[in-house]
């Protein structure tokens, strides 16, 4: 059963196509990964989702309800994490979540005790009064999901929750996410990380440029591209002619290189792992080699033609 | 919901030290300073001291510039990238705009009467009386807020609007004749004394203190409660559309 479906939507900004004839499920109980590189159309997804602006043509359904005469009902039981740390800053962490709190009709015994489940929920019990500009920036972002929780959403929409944050905290974030779905709420995670989705997404849904390019479960996402295999070469002298030379091998559909590492995508049972081991080997000697199973990383790869994040490595 | 709002808006304001800095503590450090230079004497035109005549001054002047905590919190709610969390939730953004323009000017009037207590019982400032002066001072913050949240609504740039709103409290008390005498006859004479929302409350208190003028002044608080009525529309209308 669907939580929510987004059918046929077009949004664009002035000329730009933000959205380009996007279709979206999401079942109830789920963890669905939305996974695109910067610029894809992500947020704008989300906030057409949570009708938070309009869109120009399409369909939106949450809880079986149309949006249009539903969204106090239907905001009452979404959660939104926004992309930029969204919490008032002149208020205490407590103060911050009994103020949202009470926004859903909370008050008295009931808010306070919800105000401590959740501040424990997110870690950080020990900080209830204090004031978030003192927070550290994995702090911040904790609260700032915790500020989206308090009324116990049945559904959770989480826009790049860890963005810049230290690993122990991106732990701790992924943590509630699970515990979260454990408890029966539906999310939809986005994220420009491929590992946040392979650790806690049941099904991924890929957009680039506006466009959903695929979805699935990851399994499905790489059974796609199962016909192909990944070759790593670590060489000594790294030069266009040996690129070339490897991009012309019968089977090749992909080299890229950073520094000595040679990344080669080729069909599988091509054969090509000895051919591009010579060619190597004459082009100055091979450091080290390696031959992998397809990721979801190559599955985006390979759909979009390019890295998750530019210029970034990881 | 908006007393829960304001509830909360009052926290945040409290908060701000920077605020009460310069709405309650400058203010009080002016009265002394230029209390100290004027001594004992009296103002001829008036026929009250010039320490009272200063104290007035102060306090009406600063709330002009009040407004500041409204533009500031519009401005962290509504125009930042706060504006996704507040539209995400069931709540009406309408209510917390009224909360923020409700307790901003209420707190700033606040101030402004505690500098009032302040200067009666340690200069001992005779202020008449103290509840009409609260519901002057009341009446320009309400005012200087309105104007304000005008301003950070309807203009653009949120820095313009800002500098506006300096402008609108520095021309309110050019006009006032507070730097220099203006002239007291003709066009000028008249915007002077009914066109600055700071000679409209000098007008009302100096009638509530010493008891002449009485229609001077009520005419004053008449033009000021019709200036906000009319700032309160314009405002009312802006906020359905930025804050939809
Ligand atoms: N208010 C706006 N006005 C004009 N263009 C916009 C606006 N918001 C987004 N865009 C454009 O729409 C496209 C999609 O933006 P969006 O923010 O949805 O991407 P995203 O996937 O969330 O990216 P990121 O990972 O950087 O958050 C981008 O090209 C962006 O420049
Ligand atoms: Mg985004």
């Amino acid at each position: 059963m669907a939580i929510a479906y987004m059918k046929n939507i077009v949004k664009r900004y002035g000329t730009q196509l933000a959205l380009d004839n996007v279709d979206l499920d999401i079942g109830n109980g789920e963890i669905l990964g939305l996974l695109g590189p910067n610029g894809a159309g992500k947020t704008t997804l989300i906030y057409s989702l949570a009708g938070l602006i309009g869109i120009d043509s399409g369909e939106i359904q949450l809880f079986d309800k149309s949006q249009k005469g539903h969204m106090i009902e239907i905001k009452r039981q979404i959660g939104l994490v926004t992309q930029e740390i969204s919490i008032f800053d002149d208020l205490t962490a407590r103060e911050n979540l009994e103020f949202f709190g009470g926004i859903y009709g909370l008050k008295g015994k009931a808010l306070k005790d919800r105000v401590d489940e959740t501040l424990e929920f997110v870690g950080l019990s020990e900080y209830g009064k204090r004031l978030p500009t003192k927070f550290s920036g994995g702090m911040q972002r904790r609260l700032n999901i915790a500020c989206a929780l308090v009324h116990r959403p049945k559904f959770l929409i989480m826009d790049e929750p860890t963005v810049g944050i230290d690993p122990q905290s991106r732990n701790h974030v992924l943590e509630t996410v699970r515990r979260l779905n454990g408890q029966g709420t539906t999310i939809l995670y986005t994220t420009h990380y491929i590992e946040e989705i392979q650790a806690i997404s049941s099904r991924v849904v890929i957009m680039d440029q506006g466009h959903v390019i695929a979805q699935g479960t990851i399994d499905e996402l790489v059974e796609k591209i199962k016909h192909e295999e990944k070759i790593k070469l670590e060489v000594a002298e790294p030069s266009e002619i040996l690129l070339e030379k490897l991009r012309n091998l019968v089977g090749v559909k992909q080299v890229t290189q950073i520094g000595r590492q040679i990344q080669i995508i080729s069909r599988v049972g091509s054969g090509n792992l000895d051919r591009a081991l010579s060619i190597a080997k004459d082009a100055g000697g091979v450091r080290s080699v390696s031959a992998e199973k397809p990721t979801l990383e190559d599955v985006f790869l390979t759909l979009t033609g390019k890295q998750l994040r530019d210029g970034e490595e990881g | 919901m908006i007393l829960r709002s304001s509830y909360f808006m009052l926290r945040r304001m409290l908060r701000g030290y920077l605020g009460v800095v310069m709405l309650t503590v400058l203010p009080l450090v002016l009265i002394t300073v230029l209390g100290m230079i004027a001594g004992n004497a009296i103002d001829e035109k008036s026929g009250i001291p010039m320490m009272d005549g200063i104290a007035i001054t102060m306090v009406l002047a600063t709330q002009l510039f009040g407004g500041n905590y409204t533009m500031e919190y519009v401005r962290n709610d509504f125009l930042s990238s706060n504006k996704w969390r507040m539209a995400s939730l069931p709540y009406n953004s309408h209510t917390h705009a009224f909360a923020i323009v409700l307790t901003s000017s209420l707190f700033t009037a606040l101030q402004g009467f505690v500098t009032v207590l302040f200067t009666q019982w340690v200069y001992g400032v005779n202020w008449g009386n103290i509840g009409l002066v609260l519901l002057v001072i009341m009446g320009i913050s309400t005012l200087s807020h309105l104007v304000y949240v005008v301003l950070v609504l309807g203009v653009k740039n949120y820095k313009t609007a800002e500098g506006a709103g300096t402008w609108f409290g520095m021309i309110s008390i050019v006009l006032a004749g507070v730097w220099f005498p203006m002239p007291q006859t003709g066009v000028i004479g008249l915007i002077s004394t009914y066109v600055s929302p700071l000679s409209l409350g000098q007008n009302a208190v100096y009638a509530i203190i010493t008891g002449e003028d009485l229609s001077k002044g009520i005419l004053s608080v008449g033009i000021l409660v019709g200036a906000s009525l009319v700032m309160g529309t314009i405002a009312v209308y802006l906020g359905r559309r930025k804050l939809a």
